[in-house]
């Protein structure tokens, strides 16, 4: 796995990308896998902007590849444990004026992931997801 | 790439670039002037996430409740994928 750490900054979220662009153009996997990988920093990353302000001023991404599969860890420090695994999904039934604000992005990184794990150690609290390469 | 707002003659806007949660401050700001019926051609746009989610539910209660109707056109796949998770393709006019 290759790591970089980034401020706890929405500022970081364009280098967060280009790290998961480049890892995977240097593995020659089409472009277009990043797409989920991109989606779910871009949720889990902004949400700890929001909810998890007491943390280290760092965060780190970890990109590796298992076999066919892409794997992603996003990671806080200093930080309570959030367990997106175990947020109930939002209510999609009822008309859009219901809808209660928030869940959405926890709702669509489980979706779009094949695999999502997550462990709290010491302060460190680390979501990984695995996503198949399409080729 | 950053997100490109480009409001046309006749309610059309398009949308370019990738709508991330960076860019969902400043969309929300140029698109305050969309008031009335609107289409937005997503022609160019990459990518969306929940911010821009957001951003585009909140223009269409604003105008539904005004009487008028939103339409999002030309979705690329992965987009229309993200719009279809989040149970928002029989709610909006998705073309």
């Amino acid at each position: 796995m290759t790591e970089r750490r980034y401020r706890r900054d929405i500022a970081s979220l364009q280098a967060m990308f280009e790290f998961v662009s480049e890892f995977l153009a240097t593995r020659e996997i089409p472009s277009s896998n990043a797409f989920v990988p991109h989606l779910v920093l871009d949720e889990l990353f902004t949400n700890a902007l929001k909810y998890r302000t007491g943390g280290d001023d760092t965060v780190a991404v970890r990109i590796g590849l298992d076999g066919e599969n892409i794997v992603l860890s996003f990671v806080e420090f200093g930080v309570e444990p959030f367990d997106i695994t175990g947020i109930p999904d939002p209510d999609l039934s009822g008309p859009i004026e219901e809808r209660q604000a928030g869940g959405m992005g926890i709702f669509l990184v489980k979706r779009l992931a094949d695999h999502v794990t997550y462990e709290h150690r010491d302060g460190v609290s680390t979501t990984r997801i695995t996503k198949r390469v399409e080729r | 790439m950053m997100l490109e707002v480009r409001i046309m003659e006749g309610g059309r806007v398009h949308l370019l670039g990738r709508f991330d949660a960076s860019q969902a401050a400043g969309a929300r700001q140029a698109l305050a002037a969309v008031e009335e019926s609107v289409t937005f051609d997503l022609t160019g746009l990459e990518y969306i996430s929940s911010a821009g989610l957001g951003v585009l539910i909140e223009i269409y209660k604003r105008l539904h409740g005004k009487g008028h109707t939103m339409r999002l056109v030309n979705l690329r796949p992965n987009v229309r994928a993200v719009f279809g998770f989040a149970g928002l393709e029989k709610i909006l006019s998705i073309e």
